[in-house]
């Protein structure tokens, strides 16, 4: 954004026939050649506009995903211990200098497998997220685009797999295919579709009644380039804010599912899971518990404060 | 004594590094009417502000003198500047459905000045809400107070938000272009209303950027560029004899019946402005380049445009004039193609056009091209200029460089605006912007849809010119769609007078605008306030 972007208050409080006519006159243009009779000093310089601080929190919770992303891509390099193997001799060690969160009831290492269990969670919440925004997009923009008799089955649509709660639907589809991370893929990224077909159908209204698709016309555009050109780049504005926010929403879910058992299987270490796993063992070992359930929620509330940020920036309310 | 003194006050918005007024002395006599004029940026709107004590946050505010009816006004807190507005003086704003409140009625907002003042007591309230909606004109006062703004037209809401303000019968008005969003004969009637008030006494603030509008009120004229007064004095003396280049040429911009095929954009040199005149055109009364044919045009079952016929011919200007919802824009997307008529037809250059399926139509679409009166809207807002130019132009985009600077060339703009935004342009730059696309790819016909609306008088003089000299040179026929008649008259050689949906009355446009045959025409024309000036 460039500073003639902004108008300076006085031209905010200049009730002029609205529309246009920003401040920022740019040289050659609209100053007709003046006398120079009233001895006008030159306006002060504009200053640049005023930056708006990332708040701390933001910077945190956008360094704990990063550590997050790396313990899923290289679990390796956070920690070295093998998150399948079993040390019965030491079953329920409180955290101490050998293993930081302790071990579970079958003597594994906490830390390793929360570390390796990142990946089950941020993977199996990404691959959910593309696979609802990419169908959502397109499945969004068709309706949008067509004509009654195919926006509204497809909304139709939307509205009934919306107007489940989202686990219940999530649990519904598991019981049909079977558990697996492949399925709660399927699963999480059903339920999330109608979130994106949805905002996408409303963009592509806006859009396709827009002034400039209507000019693209008049240029004699054939409808698929115009669409290519037009339409698409920008009904997708929204899709980052919606997927990082979606994203949480995605990694609870898996949690939740793995906990019930309809996620990745044991021995794996996925944070759900490890959850249902140590739950019996609350009362002696709380650390097999506390970390687990920790990273989901640090997690998921990372992601909520990145994506407000996004949203913020998206709606104009921030440079 | 006067109702405000002020001298050499200066406003500033340090935030935003903007000086917005930089020493103006006014003052306001009782019962007299000043005017404030200028061009959006010039400070008449802060300046107008800043005499209630509504400049609002961020602003430093100073002034050698500032006396509101004898008060040193510098040292007033928001509680006495409150006790001010409304009793001492009344705020009318350009858009009243801004600046009345959505969820009351219309009763409730003036009676609550009336409380706030305690003008009268609480059991006669709705009688003087009721006598002030009479005073203001407006028909059925039990009906209308009990109704809300936007149940109301432009034209009752100004009045309602007029009879707000003089509710607490405040010795001064300042009204800040209270009849710009207004159609012409709706501002006519506004601007007696203005006029019966002072007549009673009431000291009233104009803040116009129209002249024309002011000349007719106005007892004394400030003319503000850039926050200072460039000029002032007596109304009459300021329009028809300017002592300053500045009003000279804002006077010189205003396109009118004498203006015709002269440049609006004046050289202004030793005191004397020059209008110099414009390149020849050459209609060739052949064939038509667009001709329409009893055009009808429905929005659901609402019938926009009746039976509406005309022709262009190549090279000429057909204006079409009419107030807001007469269907003048419906004619334009008509003629453009992107809505199908109900009865009639458009034949573009001797052939069908509008009856025809897309797919035939796209291959002639670079005949006709379009101007809007917001160029942004048009533009697709992730595009640069030079992309936006180099668009309708064929061929790989690497090669269509020279031909984007060419065009930009020809409609005044720098060659290296090619790689900015439209948005970091102003409102003059953006509307070349779109004529520059419009010519890309050579057409016959320009459509424009109320081109200069949205513009400053000196920008709008500019892009006048630019359309003048491009229809000179390509011989374009122009279709110029615009409610301002000064303009239409300035440009066109034949004008269709639109009400309705239907057209009243069409021919030559000095025969139309000078000898009005029908009554609307008669009527719209009487409402134009006239600038007595000799430019």
């Amino acid at each position: 954004m460039t500073v003639s972007d902004r108008e300076p208050a006085s031209e905010r409080s200049d009730r002029e026939p609205a529309v246009a006519v920003p401040p920022a006159r740019l040289a050659a243009d609209d100053e007709p050649g003046l006398d120079p009779v009233p001895a006008v000093p030159p306006a002060a310089p504009r200053t640049v506009p005023r930056r708006y601080g990332v708040r701390p929190g933001q910077v945190v919770a956008l360094l704990f995903l990063a550590v997050i992303a790396v313990a899923a891509l290289a679990p390796g390099l956070l920690s070295g211990a093998d998150p399948l193997a079993a040390d019965p001799l030491h079953a329920l060690a409180p955290p101490s200098a050998q293993h930081w969160f302790g071990t579970d009831h079958l003597g594994r290492d906490v830390l390793s497998r929360v570390v390796h269990g990142a990946g089950y969670s941020l993977g199996i919440g990404a691959a959910a997220i593309l696979f609802a925004a990419v169908l959502g997009t397109v499945l969004g923009a068709l309706a949008g685009l067509s004509p009654r008799y195919v926006d509204e089955p497809l909304s139709r649509l939307f509205d009934v797999l919306a107007s489940f709660p989202e686990l219940l639907l999530a649990m519904l589809v598991i019981s049909v295919t079977g558990p697996g991370a492949g399925n709660v893929i399927l699963a999480i990224g059903l339920v999330q579709l109608p979130n994106y077909a949805r905002v996408i159908r409303g963009q592509t209204f806006v859009v396709r009644r827009s002034g400039y698709v209507e000019q693209a016309v008049t240029l004699g555009l054939r409808r698929p380039t115009l669409v290519v050109r037009h339409v698409l780049p920008n009904i997708l504005g929204p899709l980052p804010v919606l997927a990082t926010i979606g994203m949480g929403t995605a990694i609870i879910a898996t949690s939740g599912l793995s906990f019930l058992g309809m996620g990745p299987q044991p021995p794996d270490p996925e944070w759900g899971s490890m959850l249902a796993e140590a739950r019996n063992y609350l009362r002696v070992a709380w650390w097999s518990v506390l970390f687990p359930g920790l990273f989901v929620t640090l997690t998921v509330v990372s992601l909520t404060a990145v994506g407000r940020r996004l949203q913020r920036r998206f709606e104009g309310r921030l440079p | 004594m006067s109702l405000i003194e002020v001298e050499d006050l200066r406003v500033t918005f340090p935030k935003a590094g903007v000086e917005a007024v930089r020493g103006v002395s006014l003052s306001i006599a009782e019962g007299e009417c000043v005017a404030i004029v200028g061009e959006s940026g010039s400070g008449k709107s802060v300046t107008a502000r800043t005499l209630v004590g509504l400049t609002g946050q961020g602003a430093t505010v100073t002034a050698s003198r500032f006396d509101v009816r004898g008060r040193d006004a510098r040292r007033f807190g928001p509680r006495d500047w409150r006790r001010l507005r409304g009793r001492f003086a009344g705020l009318v704003l350009q858009d009243a459905l801004v600046s009345l409140d959505p969820l009351r009625t219309v009763g409730a907002e003036i009676a609550e000045v009336l409380a706030a003042h305690d003008v009268v007591p609480r059991a006669g309230r709705t009688e003087k809400v009721l006598e002030l909606l009479d005073a203001v004109g407006v028909p059925e006062p039990e009906l209308r107070a009990a109704q809300y703004p936007h149940q109301l037209s432009g034209g009752l809401r100004q009045r309602a938000l007029i009879a707000s303000a003089i509710a607490a019968d405040p010795p001064l008005l300042i009204a800040d272009e209270p009849t710009t969003a207004l159609d012409v004969t709706v501002q006519a009637q506004i601007l007696r209303l203005l006029a019966a008030r002072r007549a009673e006494g009431t000291a009233l603030l104009m803040i116009s950027h129209d002249l024309a509008v002011v000349s007719s009120i106005a007892d004394r004229v400030l003319v503000m560029k850039d926050g200072v007064v460039v000029e002032e004095g007596p109304t009459n003396r300021v329009l028809s004899a300017p002592e300053r280049d500045y009003t000279r040429l804002l006077l010189a911009a205003v396109p009118s019946a004498a203006s015709r095929g002269t440049r609006l954009s004046a050289i202004a040199t030793g005191g004397v402005s020059l209008r110099a005149p414009l390149p020849e055109r050459r209609i060739d009364h052949g064939s038509p380049v667009v001709e329409a044919r009893g055009l009808t045009a429905e929005y659901g079952r609402r019938r926009v445009v009746d039976d509406v016929s005309f022709e262009v011919h190549p090279g000429e200007t057909v204006g079409i004039v009419g107030e807001s919802g007469s269907g003048k824009t419906t004619v334009a997307r008509l003629v453009m193609g992107l809505m199908k008529p109900v009865a009639g037809q458009v034949w573009l250059d001797g052939s069908p056009w509008s009856g025809l399926p897309e797919r035939e139509r796209r291959p002639r679409r670079s005949v006709i091209q379009v101007i809007s009166q917001n160029p942004l809207d048009s533009f697709d807002p992730r595009y640069t200029v030079g992309r936006l130019v180099a668009e309708p132009l064929g061929g790989p985009w690497k090669s269509r460089a020279a031909r984007v600077a060419e065009l930009l060339e020809r409609v005044g703009l720098p060659a290296d605006l090619a790689g900015r935004h439209p948005r970091g342009l102003s409102g003059g730059q953006r509307q070349r912007v779109a004529i520059a696309r419009a010519l890309a790819p050579r057409p016959r016909v320009l459509v424009c849809d109320e081109p200069v609306s949205a513009l400053d008088v000196s920008v709008q003089a500019q892009v006048l010119d630019l359309l003048g000299e491009i229809q000179a040179a390509d011989g374009t026929a122009l279709i110029f769609i615009s409610h301002d008649l000064g303009v239409v008259h300035h440009i066109s050689d034949r004008v269709v007078v639109m009400r309705e949906g239907r057209v009243v009355e069409d021919g030559h446009v000095d025969e139309v605008f000078f000898l009005p045959k029908h009554e609307y025409t008669k009527e719209l024309l009487g409402a134009v306030p006239k600038l007595a000036t000799t430019l």
